[in-house]
């Protein structure tokens, strides 16, 4: 029995030394991802050369990809995965009922959101860009995509998302249980990690302007975990604070309450979506929404102080920062 | 073999395994690197840092001036358009990263945090 248990002991830790942590980290799609899993194989070259696919099709910058060619012309002629992301988007697009619009680029654009050249437009502008604002007007005809003149789409809204759902897909298959994967601040764990405990993810503080601390830790298991925040990508004008997020319905950043969303489920691409959904719809119609649809969990952070959660984040979730109050959506209508 | 030489056999391996363990922690204060397109480029052991003092980082196109402290890290200065990483602040810990995105460079600490493994909302340019 003794030299069973030795023999198994010995073995146990052969096994540990096979798969170690390996990490790929590299810079794709405009942000710096670092991708850390328990395996034998070094995997890091695959995993970028996987994201790097994906952004030539997406990028809004790259003047060979498929959107690009979409936002130049009108037209373009995407893959089967890059149409199937499309149709995706659109999807979420109604599914949220506009709140998140992946043809308000213009007008992201305009802001200077996309350049760093921040400034108020003109009223008129943003009315004209308005007008050429609709999801609905997309067309994906067997992978052919138009979009009406003038309109241009921005799949960033899904992008990382999706690409957190592909390479967790490609480390499972490469026999990973254990890995965790941070797309400029996308999280997406597998497993849990290699001493059996969950993964902890913080919740970025919105209000903190210098450094990093967390709001409150999310232990995680084989889930996503993304954060839309207004603080990363914003300017001051005559002591007005704006922010990237704009409410699709008034070309305006959105000012609804939300300071910050969190979205927690299985899918990358549909968390990456509702998080900028929600924050754009504001708490109430948020709770509304996760009442009807139940297959994701939020934590909402308020500008009165408050951090809302779904039920059944409660026992997994530990608020840091005694400044906010916790509360507990009612779970019925 | 007899069981008292297993005995002995695994209590030499978990105390030889202690050792080792202890020796590679021991007196290993916190380090911070720093990381150009993916190259390590300097190890500073934090905690043995007595004066402060500042460095250049020459980066494509541009630099991240870096100023280093007792226990701490940040980039002081960069001519980077949108200067995300200076606004960024200290760095003493933690699992998020300074990350000036321009100039791809990355302040990190390594094996930094025992508090969260990463954090969700690192924004879009971090």
């Amino acid at each position: 029995m003794f030299k069973k248990t030795v023999t198994l002991l010995f073995c146990l830790i052969m096994c540990g030394c096979a798969a170690r942590e390996q990490t790929a980290e590299f810079f794709a799609m405009d942000t710096y991802m670092q991708i850390r899993y328990h395996s034998d194989k070094d995997l890091s070259d695959k995993l970028e050369d996987r994201v790097r696919q994906i952004e030539r099709e997406i990028s809004v910058t790259d003047t060979g990809s498929a959107v690009y060619k979409l936002n130049e012309s009108g037209r373009a002629v995407f893959s089967h995965e890059g149409s199937a992301l499309v149709d995706d988007a659109i999807g979420l697009c109604a599914k949220t009922e506009g709140a998140m619009d992946i043809s308000v680029y213009p007008i992201v654009r305009e802001w200077g959101f996309t350049t760093g050249e921040y400034h108020i437009p003109d009223d008129d502008v943003i009315a004209r860009l308005l007008e050429r604002t609709d999801y609905r007007l997309i067309k994906n005809d067997g992978d052919i995509v138009t979009v009406p003149d003038g309109m241009m789409i921005d799949l960033g809204c899904i992008g990382k998302g999706y690409t957190g759902d592909v390479l967790a897909e490609m480390l499972r298959e490469e026999g990973v249980r254990s890995g965790i994967l941070d797309l400029g601040g996308n999280i997406q764990t597998i497993g849990k990690k290699p001493d059996g405990s969950m993964w902890r993810v913080g919740i970025r503080s919105p209000l903190v302007t210098s450094g990093y601390d967390s709001l409150g830790v999310l232990m995680s298991s084989d889930e996503a975990v993304i954060t839309s925040g207004g603080y990363e990508r914003f300017f001051e004008e005559n002591g007005k604070v704006y922010w990237h997020i704009i409410d699709p319905s008034t070309g305006y950043p959105a000012k609804s309450g939300i300071i910050s969303a969190t979205v927690i489920g299985g899918s990358g691409e549909v968390c990456d979506a509702l998080s900028t959904a929600l924050f754009v719809m504001g708490e109430e119609r948020a709770a509304d929404f996760w009442r009807d649809d139940r297959s994701f969990d939020m934590i909402l952070v308020t500008d009165d102080g408050r951090v809302v959660i779904t039920p059944s984040v409660k026992d997994r979730f530990t608020l840091n920062d005694g400044e906010y109050l916790l509360q507990v959506i009612d779970d019925e209508n | 073999m007899k069981t008292k030489t297993w005995i002995i056999v695994t209590a030499v391996i978990f105390v030889v395994s202690g050792v080792l363990t202890a020796a590679m922690f021991w007196g290993r204060g916190r380090t911070a690197e720093v990381v150009l397109d993916g190259r390590v480029i300097e190890r500073i052991d934090l905690d043995a840092v007595k004066e402060g003092y500042s460095f250049d980082v020459k980066c494509d196109g541009g630099y991240n001036r870096i100023r280093v402290e007792h226990g701490r890290i940040c980039i002081s200065d960069s001519d980077c358009p949108d200067c995300v990483c200076v606004r960024y602040g200290w760095l003493s810990g933690g699992s998020v990263p300074i990350v000036c995105m321009p100039h791809k460079l990355v302040i990190r600490i390594a094996d930094g945090d025992d508090e969260t493994d990463a954090v969700s909302g690192r924004g879009q340019h971090g």
